[in-house]
């Protein structure tokens, strides 16, 4: 089964999607069943390919790669899957957020609200676009990563707009557009960088291929001004996804009108994306962009983890809090990336999981009483650990973990990446940052005090709390979170073999060191 | 040299077919009228079929004189791209039929006439497909034309379909009289209305000793070739001959419309790009021809898709729509070469597809409302679940998202214009054009899904639509988890014509 593992990993949603189709609408339990039983196939499928990592390294990552395919032999699009640890951990992420997306919508359909209404098509969104992500993570060749970049993020639209709710804040429909549109938009602007290492490479190697193996090939030949500038493409295009400061704004209104499963899939895997390609693409094969434009990046990401903060502390809308909140813990993934170290960029990548876990968590936290109350506005709630002890446990632990307290594995990797910050002498940059977790302390145990404790307020005492089965995929991702803060060993290791030789690579190029001379000298002097 | 009749038996077929319907129309009794349709979809798969009779010929024949792809003296070609044509066609024109009868029996008047017309437009598009000499050319494209000025104004009854047809044949003499007089400029200085003399004529030669001639292209030659270009323009949907789209759009009978929006359009590039090709025999008139296409294709997309976004009326968003397809295929074509019109035909294919299948909702749809505005799409998903996903999977593939065909064949379209640095202009355009599209097409969808209907009663179509609804869905589909079914004859008929380059011309300057 190793052996077409990875294919197992694409086949398996889209497949789950295509029956989709024909399942019957009036069969519930078929139509809530199938994207669960998917998302448990998934679940093993990305373990397995996680412990291959974890025992094997890359080189036994290496080695199930299927054998690359022209699709379309005259553009050079080929079928060709790979992964590497970084890879391993976002689709473990990825099923994570894909089960407890599916089995959360379970518990929501009951109560007829949220997406009570055509399941089917719902779930027919939902398969499209985890097909969508797991072939972000997967495929090898630029076109087909594209392609499922693009099927990630259009059936947002509909998730949004269809199942979506609106509030004083949050127009479903406007939400819904301004996603699409500034996604797609951004998209576009890296489809000029991807086309140009396209181009560049057919007239290097002398035919055209997608294949990022062949545009690696031909990447020594790249010269410094053609990557600083195609850099600028890919980042900014990819960027728009992170979301990175000031192209994030159609990120937060996206997180608030979304339904609880939608929301999850967007904060908890879709912002991941962008992060991911920016390492998996831009890093690779624009090194020199990539040296070059770390100091802006960096500073882009001190506003985004700043700014963000600030503007959560002003919301009074729970998904807005945890919206702004979401897009300032992305900026210490932007710094991770910006810093260029070993440290900090598994930092990053180990922040994208637990962000993922975390986020969604918060999200389907905040579904399961939005479902009952229709209303997230927070001077109106308060006092609800009186009706939902449960669910206000797993919040405070849900914001413990947001704002970064030890134990967590959101602690362990927001530490890395300060580190590889200062590492990389964005000194004063790190100290800053710093101040965004007492900001995000502010705004979340805010939040916790004003919704969950305080007096019983007997407006919500028909409210009931999540029982039994209902409680497992809070658990799950609850422990999940904790497991990994205590021992992250396991999961940085897998994803720091796959981060070291794309960093290195950035580290070796004229621009890094004509940049940081006695950053050199420093690595040197400890070897 | 006169070729083997075989080469012509898909027009020989639609001809007599066309013939054949007109008399059974005589003897059929008003209330059998319907079965007409099928004797139209009969004649079509007929010539369908028949277009793999020159592949045939070729087998069976053992002399090579007899296998050659020209007939006619050169006037009339079977290669490539005119068989990947002719198949388009008869695909188009089947679905049309099929999807149309309901809309046809329902007319008042002279409902017999309706398919007659449509399989005499139905050969003048495959003559279009292969015509290789200028008075072939106008004679299939006016064949084409005076068809469809028919079936514009067949409503007699409504003036809005009078007005269409009106519109359509002003505008239409306006262009042939722009067409005729840029072939009468380039057979006034070439001497000849053959592609393949023309051709010879303007191509730079070798002389025997090694030197290389290049003909000068005399200035009325260069106008001539632009003419010949605005004249397609008419059929393509190109601006500056846009402006009777969106009314006809509107105006004519939705079956027309449907018909006209695909088989009309893809008869005039499949024209576009034979002149092309021929012009592209000099380098000089054909960087010339070129950037005169990549301006249009600019203005186009821009017109196309600015101009849907204030649509309420679906049909007339329909129209504009039609316009910025044509933009995104002429920006492929301008590129001229291999990935550029290789991924034009590809795009042909799916938008046969897609435009038809949004067209076949809107029949049933209209059928059922008698309304074309958007605001009685609202909650379509409610009232008929399969119409609802049919016509939301066609708008999101013409908005050329994955994973759909529209969204394979607009890519490498922007992606040949991309190869030309000089075209960098153009492809910016086009993605920025992407994004407006998005917004309108999504529009329609969110109506579609998220709204409430105002009347909530069912809509029926026959099963026969859906079927056929069902079967394009998944074609649309299949068509871009596997393109190379497309894209692999496709590319194989531009390799055929032996004139566009294989690789970017001009190596691409790095972005900077």
């Amino acid at each position: 089964m190793d052996s077409s593992l990875l294919e197992l990993l694409i086949l398996v949603p889209a497949v789950a999607t295509a029956l989709m189709f024909f399942v019957p609408a009036k069969s519930r339990a078929l139509v809530v069943g199938l994207p669960a039983v998917a998302g448990a196939a998934c679940l093993a499928l990305s373990l397995r390919l996680f412990w291959i990592a974890s025992t094997g390294g890359e080189a036994a990552l290496a080695k199930l790669a299927p054998p690359v395919t022209a699709i379309v032999p005259s553009f050079g699009v080929h079928w060709a899957l790979g992964a590497d640890g970084m890879s391993a951990v976002m689709c473990v992420l990825t099923s994570i957020v894909m089960l407890a997306g599916s089995l959360v919508s379970i518990r929501s359909e009951r109560t007829h609200t949220g997406i009570g209404d055509r399941p089917k098509v719902f779930f027919l969104l939902f398969l499209g676009l985890v097909t969508g992500v797991f072939g972000v993570f997967l495929f090898r060749d630029l076109f087909l990563f594209y392609f499922s970049y693009e099927l990630a993020v259009v059936p947002m639209y509909m998730l949004i707009g269809m199942w979506g709710s609106t509030q004083a804040t949050a127009n479903k429909d406007y939400a819904a557009m301004k996603l699409t549109l500034y996604l797609t938009a951004g998209a576009l602007v890296a489809l000029v960088g991807l086309l140009a290492l396209y181009y560049q490479a057919w007239q290097i190697n002398g035919k055209p291929s997608f294949l990022l193996s062949d545009i690696l090939a031909a990447r020594a030949r790249f010269d410094a001004g053609f990557q600083i500038w195609t850099y600028a493409f890919l980042f900014i295009g990819f960027a728009a996804i992170i979301p990175m400061w000031p192209l994030h704004t159609w990120s937060p209104i996206g997180h608030a009108a979304a339904p609880a499963a939608g929301s999850m899939m967007h904060a908890g895997v879709l912002m991941k994306l962008g992060a991911f390609a920016v390492l998996r693409i831009a890093y690779p094969t624009c090194p020199e962009g990539a040296a070059h434009w770390m100091p802006y990046v960096a500073l882009l990401a001190m506003m985004n983890i700043v700014y963000g903060g600030l503007v959560a502390m002003a919301q009074q809308d729970m998904k807005f809090v945890i919206g702004f909140s979401s897009s300032s813990h992305m900026g210490y993934t932007l710094l991770g990336l910006a810093s260029v170290e070993v440290i900090g960029c598994s930092g990053s990548v180990f922040l994208m999981f637990a962000h993922g876990v975390m986020t969604a968590l918060a999200f389907s936290l905040i579904g399961f009483f939005y479902d009952q109350t229709h209303n997230r506005w927070i001077p109106d709630l308060g006092g609800l650990a009186h009706q939902l002890p449960f669910v206000g446990t797993c919040f405070v632990f849900m914001a413990m973990a947001s704002a970064g307290v030890p134990g967590f594995a959101n602690f362990a990797s927001e530490f890395m990446v300060m580190v590889g910050a200062w590492k990389a002498g964005f000194v004063w940059q790190a100290v800053v940052s710093v101040f965004g977790v007492v900001i995000g302390a502010v705004y979340l145990l805010r939040a916790v005090r004003d919704a969950f404790f305080g007096p019983r307020n007997p407006r919500w005492n028909k409210l009931h709390d999540a029982h039994g089965l209902q409680r497992v995929p809070f658990l799950f991702m609850l422990a999940v979170l904790l497991a990994t803060g205590f021992y992250p060993r396991p999961v940085t290791d897998v994803i720091d073999a796959a981060v070291r030789p794309i960093v290195q690579d950035v580290q070796r190029t004229k621009t890094y060191r004509e940049k940081y001379p006695d950053r050199i000298e420093l690595a040197e002097a400890q070897r | 040299m006169t070729g083997n009749v075989l080469l012509m038996l898909p027009e020989i077929l639609l001809g007599a077919g066309a013939v054949l319907l007109l008399l059974w129309d005589l003897r059929l009794p008003a209330e059998k009228k319907g079965l007409l349709c099928w004797g139209a979809v009969a004649v079509a798969a007929a010539a369908l079929a028949a277009t793999w009779a020159p592949d045939i010929a070729r087998t069976l024949s053992a002399s090579p004189a007899d296998a050659a792809s020209v007939f006619a003296h050169e006037s009339f070609a079977v290669d490539g791209l005119s068989v990947f044509l002719k198949r388009l066609f008869a695909i188009t024109a089947i679905l049309v039929f099929i999807t149309a009868k309901d809309s046809v029996d329902a007319f008042p008047n002279a409902r017999g006439e309706w398919w007659t017309l449509g399989v005499i437009a139905l050969l003048g598009m495959f003559l279009c497909s292969g015509a290789n000499d200028f008075m072939t050319l106008f004679v299939s494209l006016e064949t084409v034309t005076v068809a469809f000025f028919a079936l514009a104004a067949f409503r007699r009854d409504k003036p809005a379909s009078v007005e269409a047809g009106l519109k359509l044949l002003v505008m239409g003499s306006l262009s042939a009289a722009l067409l005729l007089y840029g072939i009468a400029l380039i057979y006034g200085s070439t001497g000849t209305v053959f592609f393949s003399e023309i051709a010879g004529k303007i191509a730079p030669r070798a002389l025997p000793d090694g030197t290389l001639v290049v003909p000068a292209i005399p200035a009325e030659m260069v106008v001539g070739a632009a003419l010949v270009v605005l004249g397609l323009g008419f059929k393509t949907s190109a601006v500056p001959l846009h402006v009777w789209v969106p009314d006809v759009y509107q105006g004519a009978p939705t079956p027309t419309t449907a018909y006209l929006s695909v088989g009309s359009k893809l008869a005039g590039f499949v024209l576009l790009i034979r002149v092309v090709a021929m012009f592209g025999a000099s380098p000089e008139l054909g960087a010339q021809i070129a950037a005169f296409m990549s301006v249009i294709a600019g203005v186009t997309l821009l017109y196309g898709n600015l101009g849907a976004l204030p649509q309420t009326n679906l049909k007339r968003l329909m129209g504009y729509s039609s316009i910025a397809q044509c933009g995104y295929l002429m920006a492929g074509i301008a590129a001229s070469w291999e990935a550029g019109m290789s991924s034009a035909l590809f795009y042909m294919a799916s938008y046969v597809g897609m435009n038809l299948a949004a067209f076949a909702v809107i029949m049933s749809v209209s059928r059922a409302t008698g309304s074309h505005e958007i605001d009685d799409y609202s909650g379509l998903a409610r009232r008929s679940p399969m119409l609802g996903m049919a016509l939301t999977l066609a708008l999101l593939s013409l908005a050329g998202v994955p994973p759909f065909m529209g969204f394979f064949g607009k890519f490498f379209l922007l992606g040949a214009a991309y190869g030309r640095p000089e075209l960098f202009w153009l492809f910016l355009i086009g993605i920025a054009c992407v994004v407006v599209a998005l917004y309108y097409y999504l529009s329609i969808v969110r109506r579609i899904w998220s709204e409430e209907p105002r009347i909530r009663t069912e809509i029926r179509a026959p099963r026969r639509v859906t079927l056929t609804l069902a079967a394009v869905s998944v074609v649309l589909i299949g068509g871009a988890i596997l393109p190379n079914l497309v894209q692999a004859p496709a590319t194989a008929a531009v390799k055929q014509m032996g004139v566009f380059p294989g690789k970017p011309p001009v190596p691409p300057r790095a972005l900077r």
